[in-house]
Formats: C-alpha cells, structure tokens, sequence
C-alpha cells in the first residue's frame, strides 16, 4: 500500500530509503556514533539500529546544543540518513546540515509532518521516496 | 521572513563571503522555525569551543580563512580538556582542545572557557537579547537575570556571533514565557530550603514534570541564594531541557499579578512534598559505607562564594582527605581568590582545582576505580553515561566527610 503525503520542507531536496521510525527522541552528541550511524544511546528504544542511507523520523528534539556538532561529524563520515523527517520543529538536524552545506558536505532534506496524525501513515511503510514537499510511503 | 535592507546586503555578499555564509545560515534556520525576522542581539556563548572532531574543524577553518571575525562580545564554553599547567589530560587531548580554542580566538571570541558565563564580570540584564547556547546558563539567564535567549544551538551560535542577528522565536517572544503551569510548594516546611543540596533536588524533580514548559513555582517563602537558584537552573536544564522558570516573589517575571491571572486560567496546580523531592535522591543514594574513589564538585562551574565555603569547611577539621576532591571552575573565578584562599594548603590536603573543563567530559580526571560523588545534580545526570561511574549526589558536607572516610558517608537527612 502506498501513501502520499504533503510535508513542509525546512532543508529542501530529494532522497530515498529504508524508514526507521524512532520512537523517541534522539540526541546525536552521545547517541549515535558518528563512526558508524549508529543508535548507542542505552536508554534508546532503537538502540543498534543504523541511521545511514535511511529516512528516519525524529517524533520530538532532544539532547545538548552541542549535538548539531555530532550529526556534522557524522554526516562528514558518510554515516548520515538520508532524509531526517520531523513530527515537531527542531532546529537542530537544521543547524548541522546548513553547517555541512558551508563546507561542502552533501547535504541531506529535512522535512516536517503538516500535523503529527500523519504520524498514523508510517505504521506499514517500509520504505519513503521525498520529493520536494511530497513524501511517498510504501 | 522579513528583512531589513541590511539583512539584504550582507545576504548579498556586500559584508563579505564570511557574513554572507553566517547570514544565509541565519535565515534558514529563522524560515525552518517559523521566525518573522531577525532582531539584534548584545552577546554570545558558544557550545563548540571543545573538540568534537575533524568536521567541526573544518567549519572552524573555513571561517577563519575567509578573516571572519564576531560583531558582538562572545564567549567561549568549557572545553573539552584542562589547559592550564594544572591539566590532568593527556597531551593528545589537550592540543586537540587548545586547537579549537585558538581557532575562535582567530574569530575573536574571548576564551573564558566557562559554563557559567553569568559569573562573569557584567551579566546580561533585565530585556536584554542574548544568544547563549550552554543549558544552565540560559535557563539561568532567562528565570533570573531576565535575559532573553533560547537554548542556541551549536553552529547557529557562531552565525549569531558572526553577524550579531538571530532569528527571533522560542523565548524572545512575550508569548513564549508566560508559564504553562503551578508548581506548589505550599506544603514544604521554609528550613527545607536552607540546604543548597534540595535545589538541586528541586530541579531534577521540575525537569522531570515540566519537561521544557514552563513552570510557575509558588509557595516557597525564603530567598535563596544565587547559588541556589543556579543550582535550580542546572538540575531542570539537565534532567527535562527546561530553559525557563518563574519562582514567585523572586525571579523578575514573576510579579504576583501573574500568578492569580493564571491560576484562574490553569487545570490545576502541582502540588510537591518533602518526600517527592527527597524520593529524586534515591538514583544517586548509595549505601552507607559504599566504596567512592572521588568527589567532583562543580558542574556547573563552581563559584566564587561555593569555592570559599569548599575551603572553609575543609579547613575546618585538620583531618586529611582520603580521596582526592576535584573542582571545576573557571580561570576568572580562581583568580578571584588567588590571595584569600589558601589554594597551597588546599592542594596539600587533596584537592584539585582544574579550570576550563568539566570533570565529566573525557580524561580531565583519571579514570575512577569506584563510585564518585558529587553535589551537583547535573554531574550526577550526565556522569553515569559519559564517565561509566556510580554517581552518588550529597551535601557539600556529605561530600567532605566522605573525602575523610575514603567511604560514602551519608547525615541523617539526605
């Protein structure tokens, strides 16, 4: 089954990839490694998943001002998602992708959901194509 | 977003390639969080003045290549390392972290490497737009100082420094910081507040209920300390991201007006007990005569009045100390006391005075073979994690008595 749903762009652009729903917040500076894209923080639900080449969904901020600094460094390293889509604003992810665009690093899109009941949309989505303000589940 | 004409030119490269970087951040970090403008600020705090690895040094270096330089007075948070000749780190640490540093130095930032910023001489006042990024420190500057700023994250920091602009959202709004809730601590008997420790536990526990609303606490009838309220804004930042709270009676945006405005409008207040705040102790409790290989004191930087009480208790009994006592702090604030305190005797009995870091992070300490105990809420918080210790929270006099015994010592009351 495919959805289609409108988002608003906060960092605009196209991606695809597998979805990994978070639920809960996730703090980059000392919950992924940036080494690898991986979920380390202990107390995480998604704790050992990887974020690289995926379209993760971040349900809500979470964690230091210092944390674009870590998604930079993971971004740089290549172990960054492909998209970040957003339920609540967060300037955060917003921060360290227009640092990586200063430096030249590939930038990734960042979108957020128009109401966070679109949240229902995920359950059986497996996989998310984002165009612009179009996001397709499937 | 609306810009000003001179938002316009230096968009358009008129201010420089630097400004024109720093201003495009600027603007799209304002439209992703629904900002109408950019306002002017008076001052910074920057988050990334400690090593975090080689993307951020590329950022660091792209800036200072392009002669960029900040356009208001910006200071720099703690580092990842000591870097004076009382460092603990290893070399390797401390060359990585000096490289930062002197990197925003070529920006012209100003290296007090403190994470309590408000210490220092001049505080922000009363209305004044700031953009700090360091938790306590906003959440301080905001309940206390009335100070305006959001928890700003790192990068957007810089740009802010770098242009002296920031999109205006979040807690530069009116709007933003009215309180969402009551927080009644009616039942709570007025010599519970006597002790610096209860703030702390007072924090963890609004963090905990509030999360990043705001809270209008009601019902305490003493006038805590600076420190305390410190303590208070450290603990809440750390266990439930608050950047903000009205203490009725105390804190500038308080005025009693406000609160029977909104007790009529709020569902209810919360009432808090003695034993809730005490029951926010027990992750942090230990038993009697557990084994502590250190304490570590000041997270956020100790200051002036909280070092002078560290030496006069210590001083106060000529028992050595078995355990060494670590205490973060800032260069300004030691320099302060360099000729009252008796910092030889001091270090003779066991204590370690480290400035720029904090204890925490990485290697500024050696690796502990036991627990550690501290009279920092937020130590406790991060500690656990960062460092893979038992963290033990106490009274000051907790900790000192426990430094004598080279055991957890623990009085009658918390």
């Amino acid at each position: 089954m495919t959805s289609v749903l409108t988002v608003r762009s906060l960092i605009t652009g196209k991606a695809h990839g597998a979805l990994l729903v978070l639920s809960d917040g996730l703090s980059f500076w000392g919950g992924l490694d940036p080494a690898s894209g991986e979920i380390v923080d202990s107390q995480h639900p998604q704790r050992g998943q990887n974020v690289r080449g995926k379209v993760i969904v971040l349900p809500s901020p979470k964690g230091s001002t210092a944390a674009p600094g870590a998604l930079l460094e993971c971004l740089c390293a290549g172990n960054g998602p492909a998209a970040i889509v957003l339920v609540r604003p967060d300037v955060t992810p917003v921060a360290a992708v227009l640092a990586a665009d200063i430096v030249a690093i590939p930038s990734i899109p960042i979108v957020q959901l128009l109401h966070p009941s679109d949240l229902a949309s995920f359950d059986l989505a497996t996989h998310a194509l984002l165009n612009g303000e179009e996001l397709i589940l499937s | 977003m609306h810009l000003t004409a001179e938002d316009k030119s230096c968009l358009a490269g008129d201010r420089g390639e630097a400004t024109r970087l720093a201003t495009r951040f600027l603007v799209a970090a304002g439209e992703a969080m629904q900002a109408s403008r950019l306002i002017d600020i008076t001052r910074c705090h920057l988050v990334g003045s400690y090593y975090a690895g080689e993307a951020d040094l590329l950022l660091l270096r792209r800036f200072a290549a392009l002669g960029a330089k900040v356009r208001v007075p910006t200071t720099l948070n703690a580092s990842s390392a000591c870097l004076d000749s009382c460092s603990l780190n290893p070399q390797i640490d401390q060359e990585q972290a000096g490289l930062v540093v002197r990197l925003h130095e070529q920006l012209g930032c100003d290296p007090v490497l403190t994470c309590a910023p408000y210490h220092l001489p001049a505080p922000p006042v009363l209305g004044e737009r700031i953009a700090w990024a360091e938790s306590n420190a906003v959440t301080y500057a905001n309940s206390v100082l009335g100070a305006r700023s959001n928890k700003t994250v790192q990068y957007l920091d810089l740009c802010a420094a770098l242009t002296g602009r920031i999109p205006e959202y979040g807690l530069y709004l009116d709007s933003a910081r009215a309180p969402a809730l009551v927080i009644d601590c009616a039942s709570i008997p007025s010599p519970f507040w006597d002790e610096p420790m209860h703030w702390e536990l007072l924090g963890l526990l609004l963090g905990y209920k509030c999360g990043s609303d705001i809270p209008l606490i009601t019902g305490i009838d003493v006038e805590p300390t600076q420190d305390m309220l410190r303590s208070l804004s450290a603990a809440a930042a750390s266990s439930g991201g608050m950047s903000m709270f009205h203490l009725a009676g105390i804190t500038p945006e308080a005025p009693l007006a406000r609160v029977s405005e909104l007790q009529t409008t709020c569902v209810a207040a919360l009432p808090l007990s003695t034993d809730d705040l005490l029951n926010e102790l027990q992750p942090y409790a230990g038993s009697e005569g557990d084994a502590v290989s250190a304490i570590c004191l000041g997270a956020p930087h100790y200051s002036v009045s909280q070092l002078s009480r560290l030496a006069e208790e210590v001083l106060s009994s000529a028992m050595r100390l078995k355990i060494p006592i670590y205490v973060t702090t800032s260069r300004y604030n030691l320099a302060q006391l360099q000729n009252t305190l008796q910092l030889g005797e001091l270090r003779a009995r066991g204590i370690f005075f480290l400035v720029d870091a904090c204890s925490y992070y990485g290697q500024v300490i050696p690796k502990q073979t036991a627990g550690v105990m501290t009279d920092s809420a937020k130590w406790a918080y991060y500690a656990g994690g960062n460092l893979g210790v038992n963290a033990y929270l106490g009274s000051l006099e907790n900790c000192i008595e426990t430094a004598r015994q080279g055991r957890l010592v623990r009085g009658d009351r918390s």
